[in-house]
């Protein structure tokens, strides 16, 4: 191999490939120009690297495949095994010591002694959704280098069984060391599919819930042992209401009612911020959490089309994966309503009232004008989100001018152009502008999503626009009464829907 | 990986050829278990012809010697060389069996 080449090989999660990865890593270092003894060197560690992938990464029903990338560097080469497997925390790695050991000694952390010892530079990196990296660098001399890690936990060699009996357990928040855990919980629950990516990253964890960002419950047994996990994540500085989300609980522990107390534990633990109500997202190409958010009271106040990848997926949840995702839109007061006016469009009235009667308010509604005000002269004050990974965008008319539309529609064209599949507009139902601008905002090619009381603007009107997306009704799943209703709606006013 | 086994004196001397790694470590480990049942407590592990050890390999030793010690008996190593000599100094296995340098020191 010249410098800078590269060999890659993407080779199934069985144990019974080693020898082919060992063969082609050991023949790439030959031709890179390493010695017989570093050979030897390089063979150990490989397969102390690829064993720990194969036994720990993934369950044992799955069958993946990870990578083993090798490239030839001026002063020696590097070898990097990419794997999308479980969640893991490379400071819970055993310190293996070598001096201290006796036969009774656990071998915890072993193979990555030898992999520290073989090679001159390890790393382990997260990449989030996009998996783990171990990076392996041997130089073009024979002093072994000394990495610092250990062999994880036990593998998991067969799906985990329900545990049948009721057993006792606790229900508290989060404790530093326990990130870990809940980022290989959503991993085995959910795979790589969370929407939002700090899940998948325990320091980021502990970071959210130190500066009350985030709230994460956890549920644990009398002896400590992980069941689940649920929060509430603020996503904007300017929040007043956190969204549910990462609900997750392990298989085993599944019909202890875990679900239920994280939840409760949530509604009542105080917080640092304001709270008043709890949104969340139900993907609707099942129905399992919507029926768990109608349960607790969450109740439904929106639809928002297509607003993920269709290559998401939920593991061991049958559900449609043929079209983007939808999701269900559902909030809770956390206290009673306060009086508020809300100005909305005439002809949208009747639906929202009829979704906020769902969500157990009655506002007053501001009565139109009978000549509008002119907008503002002063530019408009509009916010904008974009996940470009589940290609949807956010445009928040937080202040009207005489520009908003000029505005909207500009940053519709800029994310039309970068191909985002979906842009939801809120607007904000306590400026009476939005009764007279709604329908402006349609002629642009927005249409109904639904409504979000005390959102990051106020209490919001939702529109969204679906940039070149096939979507087959039929295959949305609406649980509730409303959802149901409201996805008609939304149909019917879906310029793309009669195409 | 291949395992011929003979008898010299008290002892059952294994030699170990090729590989003991994440593969062969279960056969290896099943082979000796053999020789424990059937009432063998001095088991001489000859590694001059073994060209590599993993930490699997290590670990079924450790599962030997483990066996052996319930029984009263005990586990030795020889003949260690190139990159097994190198794990098992790494590994620290060598504070935990007596290794030598050939059979016949192992045997006596």
């Amino acid at each position: 191999m010249n410098t800078n080449e590269t060999i890659e090989l993407t080779l199934p999660n069985q144990l019974s490939y080693l020898p082919m990865a060992q063969a082609v890593v050991r023949e790439a270092a030959r031709s890179c120009g390493f010695d017989d003894a570093a050979l030897s060197e390089i063979e150990v560690a490989v397969e102390e690297a690829a064993t720990n992938v194969m036994k720990h990464a993934y369950d044992v029903e799955e069958n993946p495949t990870f990578d083993i990338v090798c490239k030839c560097l001026a002063e020696g080469m590097q070898i990097v095994l990419r794997e999308k497997g479980i969640p893991f925390d490379p400071k819970l790695i055993p310190h293996y010591k070598p001096e201290r050991l006796d036969l009774e000694s656990s071998t915890a952390g072993m193979g990555f002694h030898l992999m520290k010892s073989m090679m001159d530079d390890i790393q382990l990196i997260n990449l989030g959704p996009e998996g783990k990296e171990t990076r392996m660098l041997k130089l073009f001399k024979n002093a072994p280098g000394a990495a610092q890690t250990s062999g994880p936990a036990t593998p998991t060699a067969t799906e985990p069984q329900v545990i049948q009996e009721k057993i006792a357990y606790d229900v508290r928040l989060m404790a530093e060391n326990e990130a870990i855990e809940v980022s290989k919980c959503a991993f085995k629950s959910h795979g790589y599919s969370f929407f939002d990516d700090h899940i998948y990253y325990p320091e980021r964890l502990v970071e959210l819930n130190q500066n009350g960002t985030m709230i994460s419950a956890v549920a644990v047994t009398k002896d400590n042992v992980f069941m689940g996990h649920a929060a509430l994540l603020y996503q904007h500085p300017e929040d007043r209401i956190p969204e549910l989300t990462f609900v997750f609980v392990n298989v085993e522990y599944r019909g202890q009612g875990a679900f239920n107390r994280l939840n409760e534990f949530l509604m009542q633990t105080p917080k640092k911020r304001e709270c008043a109500g709890i949104y969340a997202y139900a993907v609707a190409n099942h129905v399992f959490t919507q029926k768990t958010l109608a349960r607790y009271g969450i109740n439904d106040c929106g639809i928002l089309l297509a607003t993920s990848p269709r290559t998401w997926k939920f593991k061991g949840i049958p559900g449609d994966a043929t079209q983007r995702i939808t999701v269900i839109l559902a909030f809770r007061y956390m206290d009673k309503p306060k009086p508020i006016t809300l100005y909305v469009s005439a002809h949208h009235r009747e639906m929202i009232a009829k979704l906020y009667k769902n969500l157990g308010a009655t506002p007053d509604w501001g009565a139109p004008p009978a000549t509008p005000a002119p907008l503002p002269e002063s530019g408009s004050e509009i916010l904008t989100d974009i996940n470009q990974s589940e290609s949807c965008a956010e445009i928040f008319v937080k202040r009207y001018g005489q520009d908003v539309v000029r505005e909207v529609r500009k940053h519709l064209r800029c994310f039309c152009l970068q191909q985002i599949a979906c842009i939801n507009l809120f607007l904000n139902l306590e400026d009476p502008a939005t009764q007279t601008m709604t329908a402006e905002f349609e002629k642009l090619g927005f249409f109904f999503a639904g409504v979000l009381p005390c959102g990051r603007i106020g209490d919001t009107l939702i529109l969204q626009y679906l940039n070149n997306v096939d979507l087959a009704y039929e295959k949305i799943a609406a649980y509730s009464d409303m959802a149901k209703e409201l996805l008609g709606y939304i149909r019917a006013h879906d310029p793309n829907a009669s195409l | 990986m291949k395992l011929t086994c003979s008898k010299s004196g008290a002892a059952s001397v294994i030699k170990v050829t090729d590989r003991l790694d994440a593969q062969s470590g279960p056969d290896f480990e099943k082979s000796c278990d053999r020789l424990i049942q059937e009432g063998e407590k001095l088991l001489v592990i000859d590694l001059e012809s073994l060209s590599y050890i993993s930490s699997a390999g290590l670990r079924s030793l450790l599962v030997l010697g483990n066996r052996l010690k319930e029984t009263g008996g005990s586990l030795r190593i020889c003949c260690l060389g190139g990159i097994v000599k190198q794990v098992f100094a790494a590994a620290g296995f060598t504070s935990i069996f007596p290794v030598f340098d050939s059979v016949d020191a192992a045997v006596k």
